[in-house]
């Protein structure tokens, strides 16, 4: 070896080392002391061990800004190749500089071109305060790259819906940070530790006068029930990344694939009699429709998306024989499993979800309708539903329903089995309930005068109700008038019939007028 | 341990007061919505410290129901 070769190779496993520990080992101890893990500690943590390949860790080092506050490159999650970055707080507080926000370009845009995820794992308050020197030079804060930290909002639109784009927020973030997360198609965040925010406190109290903590503007518990920025939230950074490998191994690499396929080992035709039982006949009585959903799927293993938002719709992942389904659920023990402008936000975003990334829906119905008010009215619901809408018709991936009990209203366009709305198989059980309105509201609305002359009110409703529901709300009797339900199911065929209809539905192919895109109603 | 309420309706009853010891679980009053009556039910033992609503109230979406101490 030559003296220059010794001498370079001694000089670069120095710069290394150095560039390694970021802003060095007391602002590690900063980091650490806020209960906090380190860039690189989330990487080692979240991905297979050892399977990490930095990648451009010695830019900014001359300059005294290693990596430029951000550590980017590629490894393995179960395996699966996917690319990611990890903004570094000890270096410039993990702002977002032109070095790092190329960075974090390139990360999506490689992601992009190798068709494999991309995870981004946030902890910036964005774009970097230019330092005022008085010198004359343009500030490198100033300088602006076509391919950096704003633009990272036009990889992130390109990326979309070609691979899957998962943001972990772990620290105070905002700007350039929380709005390419916003991008992606999932947010998770930790509890205490992280918040996300257009602007901080400081800058809210001085602008509109209003007193409120970063926690309180923006904390996990704002995003997750509240605004529904984010998906779920976790304790702890570590659980986070617990749930970013299971999330991912719901998920295909790209739109090019079908989601991997797992051996679960449970039976598909298994037969589940305790359905029977859950459901009251009684659709003025609520049960939680988590209950039908951890049995009907693979080992009652649910990924449950947004569980803390619009909790009137439960979304999330799960397997039936082995294969990735998203669940679209009506729950009848919050607001009745009405139809709102929260859970058609929520619903049409998932369904969007499934159908860029071929995995099927199961939607399993039990709505009193659209919520009416004039919260509701004011806030859009119009618009909203009809975003909602707009979800349903125009995704292609196989969906199968299951009407377990009501189906009224608007709630049956809502879920999309009207007959048209390219629901693929709709079931219902023996006591599922049709109608433009519920058994008790349609008496009312015919025989009010009656119910007021009628000797004993009360009875002569219940017999009217009675008379009414086998008359009409009575699926033998719907159903064998037009061609709504594919079938009517014993509720214990249920996870039976879901897993052959999904197997049929494999090779579904759908096309649609071409066209620039559609203009859904946002 | 505040208790907000999960959706919007109408308190048709309160079972605890001021000073009650309640368990997890114990059904601490009836909400309707959308003709359902849901039962809101405690998160964790301990003893009521605030009841903020009363039978025939609307309230909104996470509005403070009760507050458990302990």
């Amino acid at each position: 070896m030559g003296e220059l070769m010794k001498e370079r190779i001694e000089k670069l496993r120095e710069a290394k080392q150095k560039a390694a520990l970021g802003g060095g080992p007391e602002k590690i101890d900063k980091v650490h002391q806020k209960g906090k893990l380190t860039a690189r500690e989330r990487l080692d943590r979240l991905l297979d061990p050892g399977s990490f390949t930095d990648l451009g860790m010695l830019v900014g080092y001359m300059q005294g800004s290693p990596g430029d506050g951000m550590v980017y490159g590629y490894g393995t999650i179960d395996g699966r190749p996917i690319c990611i970055y990890s903004q570094d707080a000890t270096v410039q507080g993990g702002s977002i500089g032109m070095l790092h926000g190329y960075k974090m370009y390139r990360t999506v845009e490689r992601a992009m071109d190798m068709r494999v995820p991309v995870i981004g794992i946030h902890d910036s308050p964005g774009a970097r305060q230019v330092r005022l020197t008085g010198e004359t030079e343009m500030p490198e804060a100033m300088v602006v790259e076509e391919k950096g930290g704003g633009s990272v909002f036009y990889i992130n639109t390109q990326a979309s819906g070609v691979i899957p784009q998962i943001a972990v927020i772990a620290g105070a973030c905002a700007g350039i940070s929380v709005y390419s997360p916003a991008l992606m198609d999932f947010v998770f965040m930790v509890d205490k530790t992280s918040q996300m925010f257009i602007t901080g406190p400081r800058v809210v109290k001085s602008v509109i006068g209003e007193d409120i903590t970063m926690e309180d503007l923006g904390g996990a518990e704002v995003h997750t029930a509240i605004s529904g920025v984010a998906d779920l939230r976790t304790e702890t950074e570590d659980g986070c990344f617990e749930k970013v490998r299971k999330l991912l191994s719901y998920l295909p690499s790209s739109c090019d694939e079908l989601p991997p396929i797992v051996d679960t080992g449970d039976d598909p035709y298994r037969l589940i009699p305790e359905l029977e039982d859950i459901v009251p006949d009684d659709p003025d009585i609520p049960y939680d429709v988590h209950e039908l959903i951890t049995r009907l799927v693979d080992n009652g293993d649910f990924f449950e998306i947004k569980p803390e938002f619009a909790g009137e719709i439960v979304v999330g992942f799960a397997r039936l024989a082995g294969q990735t389904v998203g669940i679209v659920a009506s729950q009848p023990s919050i607001y009745g499993g009405a139809l709102t402008v929260d859970s058609s936000c929520k619903q049409a975003r998932f369904i969007r979800t499934c159908d860029c990334f071929n995995i099927p829906i199961i939607v399993l119905i039990d709505t009193s309708a659209y919520a009416p008010g004039s919260d509701q009215e004011h806030a859009g619901i119009i618009r909203h539903g009809a975003k909602n809408l707009f979800a349903l018709c125009e995704a292609t991936v196989p969906r199968i329903a299951v009407i377990t009990r009501k189906s009224y209203g608007g709630g049956n366009l809502g879920l999309g089995v009207v007959p048209g709305m390219a629901t693929d198989f709709v079931f219902a059980w023996p006591i599922a309930e049709w109608g433009v309105m519920g058994a008790k509201e349609s008496v009312r609305l015919f025989f009010g005068a009656e119910i007021l002359k009628a000797e004993n009110p009360e009875q002569f409703l219940t017999e009217k109700v009675k008379w009414y529901r086998d008359s009409f709300a009575n699926p033998l009797v719907f159903g064998s008038r037009a061609s709504i339900y594919e079938d009517i199911i014993e509720p214990k065929e249920t996870r039976k019939v879901l897993a052959r209809a999904l197997n049929i539905l494999k090779g579904k192919k759908m096309t649609r007028v071409p066209k620039k895109h559609g203009n859904i109603p946002l | 341990m505040v208790v907000r309420s999960p959706m919007p309706g109408t308190i048709i009853s309160v079972n605890v007061k001021v000073g009650d010891s309640v368990k997890a679980g114990d059904v601490l009053l009836i909400l309707e919505s959308m003709k359902i009556k849901n039962e809101i039910k405690a998160p964790q033992d301990g003893k009521i410290s605030e009841v903020l609503v009363t039978e025939g109230q609307y309230v909104k979406r996470r509005e403070t129901l009760v507050d458990i101490e302990g």
